[in-house]
């Protein structure tokens, strides 16, 4: 058998071999996530009743451009971001003192301090919703006896002013775990020949922070900077649970509006479009993204 | 980090101790008071009580006596341990294919995955919706387990984790005449453990806690998970607040069991993957 | 005039069993202009030494004394001291300039100043050309010379080099040895130099400190240590291939001493050994390089010759050695290029016993 025949044998098997392993991943895919999409597409120009569909055309459409809610919660998922993106750059507090005072002390309380900031990520919204919602109205000095979350309007969570910045704060608190861990991790994986170095150099401990932390600590910093901004457009879960969007709209993410739509109000046609929205929105920031981590450091 | 000498090092030995202490507290309060009220503590009190004075399980009672209760529970496992094999089963193949294994039209099904990761899960929740209604799938468990089986993100992350995993071991098997499959299963999958393990941890995790998705696809009550249950009734005002509170203590016993078995790999998770970027 | 003194430093690392003794009451002053060579093997606390000189560690006890200032205390910052490391940890995220300007920007010098200073040192190490590359696009040899750069930009009191040469190829190894030795002794500079690679000590040291285990061996020219080791651990460590190390017993007949290794003995006249407590030993060890062996086919017409089998023969370029095998011993000669019996054969060698040295069976000390 020549060597090329051999070789052509060998690869056809491995293709056949890796064909099989991806198709189910791909039948499904196709048939859950990239059928619905294109299905979305097709459902925003209609609006859907029983027994059967109308289509409007482009009125849903036109409905998002006057849809005053629309732009509402536009703005409020913005805020999120921008809530996020501080959150993020101020994680980077902990993460220091951690690392620097920790250390010396003793490694044990390094990993406990990671483990119990870490622990909303595994809880479920619905619980630290409830759990908030009682610090607040704890902290209102509410002696309610029957408290109903909705019904104490001390919380700032039930006014309209200060609801949607605490939801954004309580997201930060949720995911600070995270970040301080990545932060951490980031920290520590700086050779510890560089902080000898600038020692010797002269360097104060501000100095070497600024010539050897940040400059290191950069790239991560970008990166979770830009993604905290994008998930803000998937926020769901804590609006669900700790406002349920109100009140009226006013702390509502745009993820939230797309599924009062099309589960309250049963409107899957402008639930679509909205959905619509939000994916050609992720979509563009999570193509910048990529620009901008792929040019700086490739 | 700079040396210090003795005297400061106490100092900061102390500030260490309070800041962990501190924060731990901080982290903990939130669910050591969402124990409190689901035991009817006084908490409302001033000065507010540390431990409950007569633990009061109504709140418990109430929802375990709930008609609706044990289908929540009983639908929270079902669909967490099937979503969760489901995913990783097909995750892995996947990821392994595309890390170890060449085939025509690699990078832009790598592409297709990737472009996949950055849509929002959520925006595909409604036309599915329709879509399975259509198919009468709606509120049967094939219906709510099989769509979110095939996850871009997981197979993204054991591919990024089997990259990792130098090839040594398995061209020594190939030279010494394994098949791809024994390479797969025997020697492979065991060196894969701890990423498969921790992926695992947070899908259970994540499909535990995750109530959107029943929300759209499990049209009557009893087809609800825990989360979606509890929820509902949060919002429906006609339950007392330790019932509520009990409701999430129970909610979240799962997951917290899990995060005190598994800490480390969580970490550890969190940490590989935010490092390779 | 910049000395550099260990006053009784000692350095413990760790507590109860897993205490390490890095450094053990270590006691010399560096002259004044020197190239000093920290040698040992791993874990003999070279490199300790060197970061207690740095201010990278702090010292259990003893006082380290830089010029005329006592720095036991003083953070490295404050020392005036600039370091080469092994890794070179230039930043990656400055360019060339910007990692030889560091530390004159961090004492707020003039930017002219700084500028001239930098071009000067980079002329001085030849890598003018790279200033305006990033470190990552350098090769081993130029991260090295940057490394270097950034040290003499400031020209502080101490040099000191932290194995620098382990991570250059084993050709550019050598010709860096030649031209850091030269630019010391242009430079004028203090200058301490940890090493693990004895030949390397051996080429560029005024003086080598020898370690091992946290303890000083021997202190002295490199000439000094290999033709006169002060004990074991120094004879076997310098020389390449290593001295060779029989241990025997002393044995006192009829007012002569002689050394007896079973089918190696002689008689140890008195010019060979200069001690005086000679009595109270029993076992002694011979030391003798392998270029005082000299190893033939037949029996040399002196009256010493012993009796072995050739184990084997290593060819080095220019040198060959032969390894011979007695009494469930190893000795290694060696011999000219045409030497070649056959494996197993036996062969007749001499020592050569005025370059003999003799080692205090217990304490190794020489005697």
């Amino acid at each position: 058998m020549s060597k090329e025949k051999k070789g052509r044998r060998m690869r056809l098997i491995e293709a056949r071999d890796a064909f099989l392993m991806i198709l189910p991943f791909f039948a499904l895919i196709s048939v859950f996530s990239i059928y619905p999409i294109y299905q979305g597409i097709n459902l925003s120009f209609y609006k859907i009743m029983l027994p059967e569909d109308k289509y409007i055309g482009l009125r849903n459409f036109e409905r998002l451009q006057n849809d005053r809610v629309f732009v509402q919660t536009l703005q409020n998922t913005i805020y999120y971001g921008l809530i996020q993106m501080l959150g993020i750059a101020l994680s980077m507090l902990p993460a220091l003192l951690i690392n620097s005072i920790v250390i010396q002390a003793r490694p044990r309380l390094r990993w406990l301090f990671q483990a119990a900031v870490l622990l909303p990520m595994v809880i479920s919204w619905v619980t630290l919703g409830s759990a908030w919602n009682w610090i607040f109205l704890l902290g209102a000095g509410a002696v309610a006896q029957t408290g109903r979350p909705g019904a104490i309007a001390a919380s700032p969570l039930a006014r309209t002013a200060t609801a949607m910045p605490t939801v954004g704060l309580l997201v930060v608190w949720g995911a600070l775990g995270y970040n301080t861990i990545l932060f951490l991790a980031g920290i520590r994986s700086i050779p510890k020949v560089m902080y000898e170095a600038s020692q010797i150099d002269g360097a104060s401990n501000w100095q070497a922070f600024r010539y050897v932390t940040l400059p290191a600590v950069k790239p991560m910093l970008t990166f979770m900077v830009v993604t905290g901004f994008i998930g803000a457009f998937q926020i769901f879960d804590p609006v669900a649970t700790l406002t349920n969007g109100g009140p009226g709209w006013s702390s509502s993410s745009i993820v939230f509006y797309t599924v009062r739509q099309a589960w309250y109000a049963l409107d899957y046609g402008y639930a679509a479009v909205l959905g619509l929205v939000v994916v050609a929105i992720v979509f563009t920031l999570s193509i910048i993204q990529f620009r901008i981590i792929y040019k700086r450091y490739v | 980090m700079p040396k210090i000498k003795s005297s400061s090092s106490r100092i900061f030995r102390l500030v260490a101790y309070m800041s962990t202490a501190i924060s731990v507290a901080i982290y903990f309060y939130p669910f050591y008071l969402l124990v409190m009220i689901s035991l009817r503590a006084n908490i409302f009190a001033q000065p507010p009580e540390v431990f409950p004075s007569n633990p009061d399980l109504t709140g418990y009672v109430s929802i375990f006596t709930h008609p609706a209760f044990l289908d929540w529970l009983k639908n929270s496992f079902i669909y967490t341990i099937c979503i969760s094999v489901g995913t990783i089963l097909m995750a892995s193949f996947t990821g392994y294919a595309f890390s170890r294994l060449n085939f025509p039209g690699k990078t832009q099904l790598f592409w297709l995955i990737l472009g996949l990761m950055m849509i929002p899960q959520i925006c595909a929740y409604i036309p599915l919706y329709i879509m399975l209604a259509r198919l009468q799938l709606l509120n049967t468990y094939w219906g709510i387990i099989i769509p979110p089986i095939s996850s871009p993100y997981s197979a993204f992350l054991l591919k990024q984790s089997f990259d990792a995993i130098p090839r040594d071991y398995e061209e020594c098997a190939y030279v010494d005449g394994a098949s791809r499959l024994t390479i797969l299963f025997r020697i492979f999958l065991p060196i894969a453990k701890p990423a498969l393990i921790t992926l695992t941890l947070f899908l259970f995790v994540w499909n535990w806690n995750n109530f959107a998705w029943p929300l759209f696809v499990a049209t009557s009550p009893r087809m609800w998970n825990l989360p979606l249950g509890v929820w509902n009734m949060i919002w429906s005002y006609t339950r007392d607040f330790w019932t509520l509170a009990s409701g999430g203590v129970i909610l979240m016993a799962v997951p917290f069991v899990l995060y005190l078995i598994g800490v480390e790999y969580f970490l550890r998770g969190i940490i590989v993957t935010g490092l390779k970027k | 005039m910049v000395e550099v003194t260990f006053d009784h430093v000692t350095k413990i690392f760790g507590e109860g069993e897993e205490k390490v003794v890095a450094a053990d009451d270590v006691t010399f002053t560096v002259k004044d202009k020197e190239l000093i060579v920290f040698l040992g093997p791993s874990g003999s606390g070279k490199s300790t030494l060197l970061r207690l000189v740095a201010g990278l560690e702090l010292p259990t006890s003893g006082d380290i004394i830089v010029g005329d200032k006592v720095v036991t205390d003083l953070s490295p910052r404050e020392r005036d001291v600039a370091m080469v490391f092994q890794s070179y940890a230039l930043y990656p995220f400055m360019s060339v300039f910007d990692n030889i300007a560091f530390p004159l920007k961090l004492r707020k010098l003039p930017k002219n100043e700084i500028k001239e200073k930098v071009e000067q040192a980079a002329d001085i190490l030849n890598i003018k050309r790279l200033l305006d590359r990033n470190p990552g696009q350098l090769s081993g040899g130029e991260m090295q010379r940057v490394a270097l750069a950034r040290c003499i930009v400031r020209n502080p009191q101490v040099f000191l080099f932290d194995e620098p040469l382990s991570n250059l190829d084993a050709k550019l190894r050598v010709t860096t040895r030649g031209f850091l030795k030269r630019l010391q002794k242009d430079l004028g500079i203090t200058s301490i130099y940890v090493t693990h690679d004895q030949e390397e000590a051996m080429t560029i040291a005024d003086r080598i400190v020898v370690l091992d285990k946290g303890k000083v061996q021997q202190i002295d020219r490199p000439e000094n240590i290999y033709s006169g080791p002060q004990n074991i651990f120094v004879a076997g460590f310098m020389g390449s291939p290593p001295m060779n190390l029989i241990e025997g017993q002393l044995v006192t007949k009829d007012g002569k001493r002689f050394f007896d290794a079973r089918s190696m003995n002689f008689e140890i006249t008195p010019d060979l050994i200069q001690g005086e407590n000679l009595e109270q030993t029993k076992k002694i060890t011979l030391g003798i390089r392998p270029e005082h062996v000299r190893v033939a086919v037949t029996p040399s017409r002196h009256a010493q010759t012993f009796r072995g089998k050739l184990y084997i023969t290593e060819s080095v370029g220019s040198v060959k050695y032969a390894m011979i095998e007695i009494d469930d011993v190893m000795i290694r000669a060696m011999t000219e290029m045409e030497f070649n019996p056959d494996i197993g054969e036996n062969v007749h060698f001499i020592f050569e016993l005025k370059y003999a040295h003799f080692f205090d069976g217990e304490s190794g000390n020489r005697l």
